[in-house]
């Protein structure tokens, strides 16, 4: 019995804790599934759903003839995983049967290394297990649908291990052209770990525009791949494209001409612009400043922008101020002396370029660039009351920003006029363009209003804003000042212009032009920073426009020389810039007669109408015409030829796409336009030839279609 | 997916077009002319006139 009693002990024993085991087991189950059900559900879900952003593309930034001057384009980086399951399968069988070939195809296709070297590499990384080989980086979209073609790469991600990684990044297709103006969008990695984004130019005025709305994306990651969630997509909404005043050849013409004359001084920075007269337009702008110690220019500042004393170019304020208020007459003569230098009131005047003549008129004054001539006019006009000087200034808006259409301009700056402060001082020493600091935009913005019969307009860079091709907002010229100043001082002034360049500073640089340039030279001596007078730095400027007698553009050019000297004066260095830029854009826009092409007998077997369905069929019935009908119930038709009998065929209309109304009479298309909320203006008289909007492209309601009827 | 390949269209028209507006620019045909012993004309432009028939 004893036996017995010592076995069924043990067996209950083990009875008992199997139950206490299994009733732990389903006591936790329970807790698991129901107390902290949720939680652990929850973190299921999140493990293989996820909310993806979809980037919105940025914008592009188009030149006005629609070239694209900066624009995103996708990067890759290719990486291959050397312990993906599909190298190693079967003792790494699709590893061993391509590596050759794709080595060879990498090494014909970049020429980089040879096949072996990449050999080497690979299989160096294949026995280390290397997960994350970095094969290529920031390969162009092209690149990357070659490389796709490969052996092994064209075995796709899970056989072949490798690994691709877009981003997006901003171009210029141009480089060089406007770079500065046109703006980078740049992203670093900022000290706090955070991807930071450096905007200038008008990447960086208008960034809210271009930036779209990223969209959203349910995403379940199931093994092998991430499988978008039908109906959770949020698309993302493109950035706006903005299309610039800028025109392509221009800037580059503008640009290599400066480039060569800087280059040939090893100048330290230069700028051009170009304004297009009767708008305010800029056609070109470029800035080049010099890398160190290189011959080589880069975009790497907005010098257009940058307030500098600006020398004998800002005498043309002294002039109009002191004509406009009627203390100096254009033919008053003014003795400025043999010696080359005169006391005029408080200071002693130094005249930088000597006419031979002692006594000038106030015309040849400003034509030959005379200090003392200009700064006794302006002692005569102001000695008494100099803040009415800067009165003059502020009406000619040479103390203000330039109103252009970038963020971050520099202010101009300007010495004090009050009695204190060495106002007359100032005063007269700022009647040849010193103890004042404005910009070339600003100076080229007061000539152009010259040029422009003394209406002063805003500069601006960008034409129109467009979305999808829809313009969504287009920018009209803009008149700052109606006139700058009286008729007669502008007679005079446009006179005195001309004079620089027949017999005055820039009578050498513009010898032999085959039309006539009005402009002004400057040479300023520097003194900024940590720049000395006594390092002999100069700025050498040009401003003028083109052609003189019904002038369409302006352009001024300012180079900052080497130190030490060589050549350095406006006429020797900028005015070369400006005749080189003016004489092709006279060839390429000034007074261009296009002839009329050869148009060839029309052909009456060949026609195109369109309109309305019905008025078709009246008429083609009613004459007895044979024609084949493929509309059938359709408003709207267009017919032509076929094998010499009419066809008539379905014109479609669908809502907010532009139906194509070539070959209409105006009435059907007026008709058809209002109806579906367009606004119709036409000219030229028969059937419509051309319609502003292209066929099939959007439009706003109310918006503007023209027609053009022949 | 649709989506990609739409993209793939529009990327790979951007990047030919960028890549034509650059060779396609004067200064680069110029360049791409001079070994043809093609170059700019380095004269300043000037105005034709007819002799015998004036307004």
């Amino acid at each position: 019995m004893e036996i017995k009693k010592d076995i069924l002990w043990r067996v209950y024993l083990g009875f008992i804790g199997i139950v206490l085991l299994s009733v732990f087991i389903l006591g936790k189950a329970t807790i698991i599934q129901q107390a902290q059900g949720d939680h652990w559900r929850s973190m299921g879900d999140s493990m293989h759903q996820k909310i993806v952003e979809i980037n919105a593309d940025r914008g592009t930034i188009y030149s006005e003839d629609g070239q694209m001057l900066s624009t995103s384009l996708p990067q890759f980086d290719i990486y291959i995983d050397f312990k993906a399951d599909g190298l190693r399968d079967k003792n790494g069988k699709i590893y061993h049967q391509y590596i050759d070939s794709f080595a060879t195809a990498m090494s014909q296709y970049y020429g980089d290394k040879s096949a072996k070297q990449y050999r080497a590499e690979f299989d160096a990384a294949y026995k280390k297990g290397t997960r994350y080989f970095s094969l290529k980086k920031k390969i162009t979209f092209e690149d990357y649908k070659a490389l796709r073609e490969f052996p092994l790469a064209k075995l796709g991600k899970n056989k072949s291990g490798i690994i691709v990684e877009q981003s997006s990044k901003r171009i210029a297709p141009f480089g060089l052209l406007a770079n500065r103006t046109v703006g980078l969008s740049r992203e670093y990695i900022n000290s706090d770990g955070k991807v930071k984004k450096m905007n200038v130019g008008l990447e960086m005025s208008y960034d809210s525009l271009l930036n779209g709305q990223n969209g959203q994306r349910l995403v379940r990651f199931i093994s092998g791949g991430a499988v978008p969630v039908e109906g959770f997509q949020v698309e993302p909404e493109n950035g706006k494209d903005i299309y610039t005043n800028i025109d392509v050849n221009m800037q580059e013409i503008t640009e290599l001409a400066l480039l060569r004359m800087m280059q040939q001084i090893e100048a330290l920075y230069g700028t051009c612009i170009v304004m297009e007269t009767k708008t305010g337009k800029i056609k070109a702008i470029a800035n080049l400043g010099k890398m160190d110690n290189s011959n080589l220019y880069w975009e790497d500042d907005n010098y257009a922008l940058r307030v500098t004393e600006p020398g004998s170019t800002f005498k043309l304020v002294t002039f109009m101020a002191a004509l406009d208020k009627g203390t100096s007459k254009p033919n008053d003569l003014i003795d400025i002396g043999t010696a080359g230098k005169m006391q005029v009131g408080p200071r002693v005047v130094y005249d930088a370029e000597r006419t031979r003549k002692s006594v000038v008129t106030v015309e040849e004054a400003l034509a030959h660039s005379s200090n003392v001539g200009l700064s006794k006019m302006a002692y005569k006009g102001f000695g008494n009351n100099p803040s009415e000087f800067g009165e003059y200034i502020k009406k000619y808006h040479m103390d203000s920003r330039s109103p252009i259409d970038l963020t971050h301009i520099p202010k101009p700056r300007l010495a004090p006029f009050a009695k204190g402060e060495g106002g007359l001082m100032n005063m007269i020493t700022m009647s040849f363009g010193y103890a004042v600091q404005v910009s070339p935009l600003q100076t080229l913005t007061l000539y152009n209003a010259v040029a422009n019969d003394g209406k002063m307009m805003k500069p601006y860079l960008v034409n129109s804003i467009r979305n999808k091709g829809v313009v969504i907002k287009q920018m009209e010229p803009q008149v700052i000042e109606n006139d700058i100043c009286k008729k007669n001082t502008l007679k005079a002034v446009k006179e005195s212009l001309e004079m620089a360049i027949t017999e005055g500073t820039g009578k050498y640089a513009f010898k032999g032009m085959p039309f006539k340039v009005a402009g002004k030279t400057g040479t300023a001596h520097v003194a900024d920073g940590i720049i000395k007078y006594s390092h002999r730095v100069y700025q050498a400027s040009f401003v003028g426009y083109f052609p003189a007698d019904a002038p369409q553009y302006s352009c001024i050019v300012v180079v900052r020389t080497k130190p030490g000297g060589g050549l350095h004066f406006g006429g020797q260095v900028a005015a070369p810039v400006f005749r080189e830029v003016a004489t092709k854009l006279y060839a390429m826009c000034v007074d261009r007669k296009t002839p009329k092409g050869y148009e060839g007998e029309k052909d009456n077997n060949t026609y195109f109408y369109s309109g309305n369905t019905q008025s078709f069929k009246n008429v083609l019935t009613s004459m007895n015409i044979p024609f084949v009908d493929s509309v059938q119930q359709s408003q709207w038709a267009s017919m032509y030829a076929n094998n010499h009998k009419p066809v008539l065929k379905t014109n479609i209309v669908k809502n907010n796409l532009m139906p194509n109304v070539k070959g209409m009479g105006l009435r059907d298309a007026i008709r058809l336009l209002e109806q579906i909320g367009l606004r119709v203006q036409a000219r030229g008289r028969g059937k419509i030839s051309a319609q502003s909007i292209v066929p099939g492209a959007g439009f706003n309601k109310g918006q503007v279609v023209l027609l053009e009827l022949s | 997916m649709h989506w990609q390949r739409g993209k793939g269209i529009r990327w790979e028209y951007k990047s030919l077009k960028s890549e034509v507006m650059f060779r396609s620019k004067p200064g680069e045909l110029a360049k791409a002319l001079q070994p043809l012993g093609l170059n700019e004309l380095e004269e300043s432009p000037y105005v034709l006139k007819d002799s015998l028939w004036t307004n």
